[in-house]
């Protein structure tokens, strides 16, 4: 089929509206009048694929297109010695910890304010900020605590006792006996905490668990006030020395995974008060996203005289070819939600430098082999079944290498990679597109 | 200022990763790549694609470093300009590296290697010059309508774009007979 020219100019026609529709914004179309009444929208759909919807209402703005949000911890403890050094592993911890979370674009740093020291993060503006301060909080350590009265313990009164810090007495059980922690899934299909302890966490634990059957052994973390749990021991737990506990119970969303981040990449040495957030409004202007795209579009109309100007219609071919590519190029942006950002802009005219670099290296050689009195039709077949292996190397090399290096990148970074990443995947379709252009535009019939 | 950008350069590691992982993918699949060519002028063509590579970089960390001392720019981008050179540089030496094969296996048995090299790049110098001003175009139309800060940007990485160009139109002929004197 995709050797019938109708097919083909049909596919590209459809690839293209299906570009346009992605890339737009929601715009609203109202009219109402005698003779047509229209109430309805075009772009800005959020279409529901493989049942995961997809939100294109607008690009994801990173911090310079649109703005941020400063998050500022005040650092515990200051005025002591060890503040300087307590800053610094706080600002690592924390790093680390928003890497775990999967925060490509952010910037973390320590200021000093009146003598405070201070933790800042700055995020985009789509970060969930409230969900980010819990994260970042949590000193991740975890205790256990038992009764001070086990006498006091009855089912109804656990509310009372969740409620009451002052009726629990720690263990000697600490973040230095558990080896590591898991999340799994329930009967039920809730979320389930399992903990696994070292040899000497495992007979602490056993020790506690025999000392307190059927009564319960409050679980805390963080270094908060109030349990998590208060789950009761039962005889066959304190029965078997060689288990690690499982804790079941209604967490909310997200809260075990928080908490696995904050346990693996901590302890904090000291806590965190008082988080306040800033809005800060982005350097690029509010409107960047509207002026680079005329930018690219007024910038498409300057190269479309000089491809004239050198190719005469060839090069018009081109330039359309180098348009429809972009276009593709920021549809597959947006659906794969890939930050807005100057490394992003950097990486948009990466990927147009290759569609034209290519694109013009097939047009003279379409020239070259013209000028020795060859038919345009083999002259087309010969030079674009050249051109396919520089397009497969080139796609190749970077596709893969880019992927690699993904797995280190960080902050802007990622954009640029991404934006490499989705330029080698439209490098074919320009292949495609270029070659359908020029042959329906004479190249089969000469 | 030296040290500044010594230690700025120190922290490119996505840039050195990727460098060492397009140099091991280019040795390894230089042998199916180049099947069609004789051993010695396959290892000719892969000491060519790397030294054009390694020039490209060095003279555009020069380069930078010249614009950064005239202009007060900070070095925080440096990574990032250093992939964009890396990525063009190779884009644009493949291209004449397929070229170069192509030639070597029309041409006559009495062409020398070097002839058969400035073929094809007599080709590639009117190519990068389009490219160049396609650039400068795009460059022109973001910095005077979208942003004046992205376009200072942009315009670092247009001397990325120069270097590139001119060490891909005309270096290849200095390379070319560099890499006949160490694979004799």
């Amino acid at each position: 089929m995709l050797k019938n020219e109708n097919f083909r100019l049909v596919l590209i026609s459809l690839i293209f509206s299906a570009s346009v529709l992605v890339i737009l914004p929601r715009i609203e179309i109202y009219v109402s009048n005698k003779l047509l009444k229209v109430d309805s929208y075009v772009g800005g759909y959020s279409p529901k694929i493989f049942g995961k919807v997809i939100d294109l209402s607008d690009f994801k703005k990173g911090m310079d297109v649109g703005g941020m949000e400063r998050v500022v911890f005040t650092i515990g403890d200051a005025g002591t010695e060890n503040v300087e050094t307590n800053s610094q592993l706080v600002k690592e911890i924390t790093e680390k910890r928003m890497k775990s979370g999967g925060y490509k674009e952010y910037q973390v740093y320590i200021s000093k304010t009146d003598g405070k020291y201070q933790l800042v993060v700055e995020v985009p503006k789509y970060v969930d900020i409230n969900y980010l301060a819990v994260l970042l909080n949590g000193t991740g350590n975890l205790t256990f605590k038992t009764l001070k009265n086990p006498a006091e313990w009855g089912p109804e009164e656990a509310a009372r006792l969740v409620a009451s810090p002052d009726s629990w007495l720690p263990t000697d059980i600490s973040r230095s006996d558990v080896s590591d922690l898991a999340i799994s899934k329930g009967s039920t299909g809730q979320d389930q905490l399992q903990i696994i302890f070292k040899p000497e966490g495992k007979a602490k634990f056993n020790k506690v668990a025999k000392e307190n059957v059927n009564k319960p052994v409050a679980f805390f973390i963080n270094d908060q006030d109030f349990p998590v749990l208060i789950p009761v021991i039962d005889e066959s737990l304190a029965a078997d020395a060689l288990v690690d506990p499982t804790l079941t119970g209604y967490f909310p969303q997200g809260f075990l995974q928080s908490f696995l981040i904050q346990y693996k990449n901590g302890p904090l040495p000291v806590k965190l008060f008082s988080p306040e957030a800033f809005d800060v409004a982005p350097k690029f202007g509010s409107n960047f996203i509207e002026k680079f795209g005329l930018a690219l579009l007024v910038g498409f109309s300057a190269t479309l005289i000089l491809s004239l100007i050198r190719f005469k219609k060839e090069g018009i071919l081109l330039s359309m070819s180098v348009f429809l590519s972009i276009c593709l190029f920021l549809a597959l942006v947006k659906v794969f939600s890939v930050s807005v950002n100057f490394a992003l802009v950097a990486g948009t005219l990466t990927a147009l430098l290759l569609f034209v670099e290519k694109g013009y290296e097939i047009l003279y050689k379409i020239k070259l082999e013209e000028s020795k009195d060859k038919p345009f039709g083999y002259v087309i077949e010969k030079v674009f079944g050249e051109q396919g292996d520089i397009f497969k190397y080139v796609i190749i090399l970077l596709f893969f290498t880019m992927l690699l290096v993904l797995r280190s990148a960080k902050g802007e970074l990622v954009s640029f990679i991404y934006s490499i990443v989705i330029g080698c995947l439209c490098l074919p379709y320009l292949y495609f597109v270029f070659k359908t252009l020029l042959e329906t535009s004479g190249g089969k019939k000469k | 200022m030296i040290s500044g950008f010594i230690n700025t350069l120190e922290t490119c590691k996505e840039f050195i990763i990727f460098f060492g992982v397009v140099v091991g993918f280019v040795a390894i699949f230089s042998s199916p790549v180049l099947k069609s060519v004789q051993k010695i002028n396959r290892k000719r063509i892969v000491a060519l694609f790397i030294i054009s590579l390694c020039l490209s970089i060095v003279l555009s960390i020069v380069a930078f470093f010249g614009y950064v001392l005239f202009t007060k720019y900070s070095y925080e981008n440096l990574n990032l300009y250093l992939l964009f050179t890396l990525i063009l540089s190779i884009n644009l030496n493949l291209s004449l590296v397929v070229n170069i094969r192509r030639e070597i296996s029309r041409a006559k048995k009495s062409m020398s290697f070097s002839e058969s090299v400035g073929g094809s790049v007599r080709r590639n110098f009117r190519k990068v010059f389009d490219v160049i001003i396609y650039y400068l175009l795009f460059l022109l139309a973001i910095l005077f309508l979208a942003n004046r800060e992205i376009g200072s940007f942009i315009g670092m990485l247009f001397i990325s774009v120069l270097v590139c160009s001119f060490v891909s139109a005309f270096a290849p002929s200095f390379i070319c007979k560099l890499s006949e004197r160490i694979f004799k």
